[in-house]
């Protein structure tokens, strides 16, 4: 109880800090859900390992943290943004620093028409209909404990909307990193993506710190694509090994024909959790979830995803490949939810870690909860190590030991990074296992 | 040359090579023949340096070197190969690659410059040539979806791009249909010449027909029980190991 008291002491403050930090005026609706948010997190507090969902993955540290609202005028240099670029990748960029968005630091090229991309911020003061629909449409205040702080606390985020018909060729990426004195610090961040009939986009995310400082990023993402929309997400997850901590919470709902590929790529944080529910709420939706993880030293990554199937034919992948060493741990936990009217539903799940220490741990659940008859759902875990006898072979031809092991995790790892399609982010992500690779003997 | 003196080599504490003596010097083609379990995988494993097997006594040395310390990456930069009886099969590692990674490891130990990837595939063509090699399966991942006669063609043609100074056989004939069989044994003959040693790991005489050894050993529980020249293999063809392995043991049974 004293805990309780304290945690909703500090967060009355915490509200406080984002409110004074407001210089823009809200909406009465957003300032409602603000109180509604607050309301139900002093209930639900941070999850506690007790609960199901969160047995493998313990945010105590983080439940326990004295937090501070950095104030708005933090930003970062343009070498620090440098180290979150991809090569010679042609974006449309939106920088948000400590959960602000930075305008000198970003740039938005000439759009389609049908195309709104904004800040939450933005999407708020013009009073933009698209946004009011769908922010906060899906996102679970009551249930989700992250997502009841974040509606109390969020500072800004990202809003995309496209036109039905409408083709957005190049990326957007989005830069969140963080910067503070004032430890530890916390983001909160709502992004909003909605794609109309048969519109297409590209959202590239990256996550981290421009110092070295203790934080949470808590973020949450709704997404909505339309019928026959297509989206391809990437995600890439850099925050700061030692100190940071990163909550994030998707909400997706696809209509018939939908196309959502999403790909998590984590090789930073201290403490990482994911979250997605997906809906695939009309026929032939399809989801593909895609996640590779390499982690070191004492990281943490729990991917949770719940996938909803509510109508017939409806496909979704989840393929999720884990490197661990050292003393770090995953927990994976897919439930694929397949609904009595879902037949022809054909949902396959995979969950695959190596083990390159006797001290890495890896917790995985896969699970199919279906009410319809006629389906084909698979689902697979393996915990492995390094094949022995394909270290041999390479080693007898001539590969030194590190080289060989590097290649055999590169191998391991293709799977998913072959399905990256911005060539940019390929290398990047080859490159970041690489140099998270280097440091083991 | 290679000089093997009395080499006793143990998997999981069971003895399985009893002190075994071998000469070989360069362009020299041996085999070394004998029934199931005598021993002849173990050899090739142990020279190449597998850890599974433990060596408990003898020596290995390779042109006056002392080699039975030395890792398998480090054997094969001084010119160890073995082609495997069973090669590996690595998803997610291209051929090409990967032999250009080992390429230049060995080459770079040898004090020569790395090659490009242009060059590199350039003579990665001309090689391929030697075994008939399908260029697509060099973009393949290494021996993934390969039939049992690719597998083995590859060996040789990574035999032919790495260039060893001596090259370890092991059962590269077996399962091979005549055709196969042919390819590869042509291309181990071009691979001849007055440097290279070669050792011919085999259970069937047939493939000494293609590839003529100057010495043939019959290898009985661990030791060699038997030296000549390549008429001996014709000689066990028509006897079987059987008699030669009673031998062996009437000789055991006569020392005790």
């Amino acid at each position: 109880m004293t805990n309780m008291m304290t945690q909703t002491n500090t967060f009355a403050s915490l509200a406080d800090s984002v409110r004074e930090a407001r210089a823009w005026s809200e909406p009465a609706w957003f300032l409602e859900r603000r109180g509604r948010g607050a309301r139900h997190f002093a209930e639900l507090g941070f999850p506690s390992q007790k609960l199901e969902d969160w047995k493998y993955t313990n945010i105590k540290p983080v439940a326990e943290a004295e937090y501070q609202v950095p104030g708005d005028e933090a930003s970062v240099s343009a070498g620090v943004l440098a180290e979150f670029e991809y090569g010679d990748l042609d974006a449309h960029r939106f920088v948000f620093v400590n959960g602000v968005f930075q305008p000198a630091l970003s740039h938005l090229d000439k759009l389609p028409k049908g195309v709104t991309a904004s800040t939450l911020r933005e999407a708020l003061t013009t009073d933009n209909e698209t946004f009011r629909k769908y922010f906060g449409a899906q996102a679970d205040i009551e249930k989700h404990h992250l997502t009841a702080l974040n509606a109390a606390l969020v500072q800004d985020g990202f809003f995309l909307a496209v036109a039905p018909n409408t083709v957005v060729e190049k990326p957007f990426h989005l830069l969140f990193l963080t910067t503070s004195d004032a430890e530890p610090a916390i983001a909160n961040l709502h992004n909003v993506i909605v794609l109309g009939t048969s519109a297409q986009a590209t959202i590239l995310e990256t996550h981290g710190a421009a110092q070295t400082h203790r934080y949470l990023k808590n973020i949450v993402t709704e997404i909505d694509a339309a019928p026959n929309a297509h989206l391809d997400r990437y995600v890439v997850q850099r925050e700061s090994v030692e100190n940071g901590w990163h909550i994030s919470s998707e909400y997706v709902h696809q209509g018939r024909d939908s196309n959502v590929r999403s790909h998590s790529l984590d090789f930073g944080g201290d403490i990482v959790r994911h979250n997605i529910w997906a809906k695939l709420d009309g026929e032939a939706a399809e989801a593909v979830l895609n996640g590779l993880y390499m982690l070191r030293g004492n990281q943490h990554v729990d991917n949770f995803m719940w996938v909803e199937h509510t109508k017939e034919n409806i496909p979704s992948h989840e393929l999720f490949k884990g490197i661990l060493d050292e003393h770090a741990s995953a927990a994976f936990t897919g439930r694929i939810y397949v609904h009595k009217e879902a037949q022809k539903t054909d949902a396959k799940q995979t969950n695959q870690n190596l083990l390159l220490s006797d001290t890495a741990r890896a917790n995985t659940r896969p699970q199919l909860e279906i009410y319809a008859d006629d389906v084909k759902c698979t689902h697979g875990a393996t915990i492995g190590q390094l094949d022995e006898q394909a270290l041999f072979y390479l080693r007898s031809r001539g590969v030194d030991p590190i080289q060989a092991r590097n290649l055999l995790i590169h191998a391991f790892a293709c799977d998913i990074t072959e399905r990256i399609r911005i060539p940019q982010v390929l290398d990047k992500a080859e490159e970041l296992l690489t140099a998270q690779l280097g440091e083991s003997k | 040359m290679l000089e093997i003196k009395n080499l006793k080599a143990s998997i999981e504490d069971k003895e399985i090579l009893h002190g075994l003596s071998l000469q070989v010097r360069p362009g020299e083609v041996h085999a070394i023949m004998g029934p199931n379990g005598s021993g002849k995988s173990t050899l090739a494993r142990v020279l190449a340096g597998s850890d599974d097997y433990e060596v408990t006594g003898g020596e290995i040395t390779l042109d006056g070197e002392d080699i039975i310390d030395l890792e398998p990456d480090e054997r094969a930069q001084r010119g160890i190969f073995m082609a495997f009886q069973y090669p590996v099969e690595i998803p997610g590692v291209s051929n090409t690659y990967f032999l250009r990674t080992a390429l230049n490891s060995v080459r770079k130990a040898r004090g020569e410059e790395e090659l490009s990837g242009g060059d590199f595939l350039k003579l990665a063509r001309e090689k391929a040539k030697l075994v008939d090699l399908d260029p697509d399966l060099m973009k393949r991942s290494l021996n993934v979806g390969f039939s049992g006669g690719e597998k083995k063609r590859n060996e040789i043609f990574q035999m032919a791009v790495l260039d060893p100074r001596i090259a370890i056989l092991d059962e590269t004939d077996s399962g091979l249909d005549i055709d196969a069989l042919r390819v590869v044994a042509d291309g181990v003959n071009k691979l001849r010449n007055e440097d290279r040693m070669i050792i011919v790991v085999t259970h069937y005489q047939r493939l000494l027909n293609y590839i003529i050894p100057d010495h043939v050993h019959v290898l009985v529980g661990g030791q060699i029980a038997k030296s000549g020249d390549k008429s001996l293999a014709e000689e066990l063809e028509a006897t079987g190991y059987t008699e030669l392995e009673r031998e062996v043991r009437n000789a055991a049974t006569a020392n005790t």
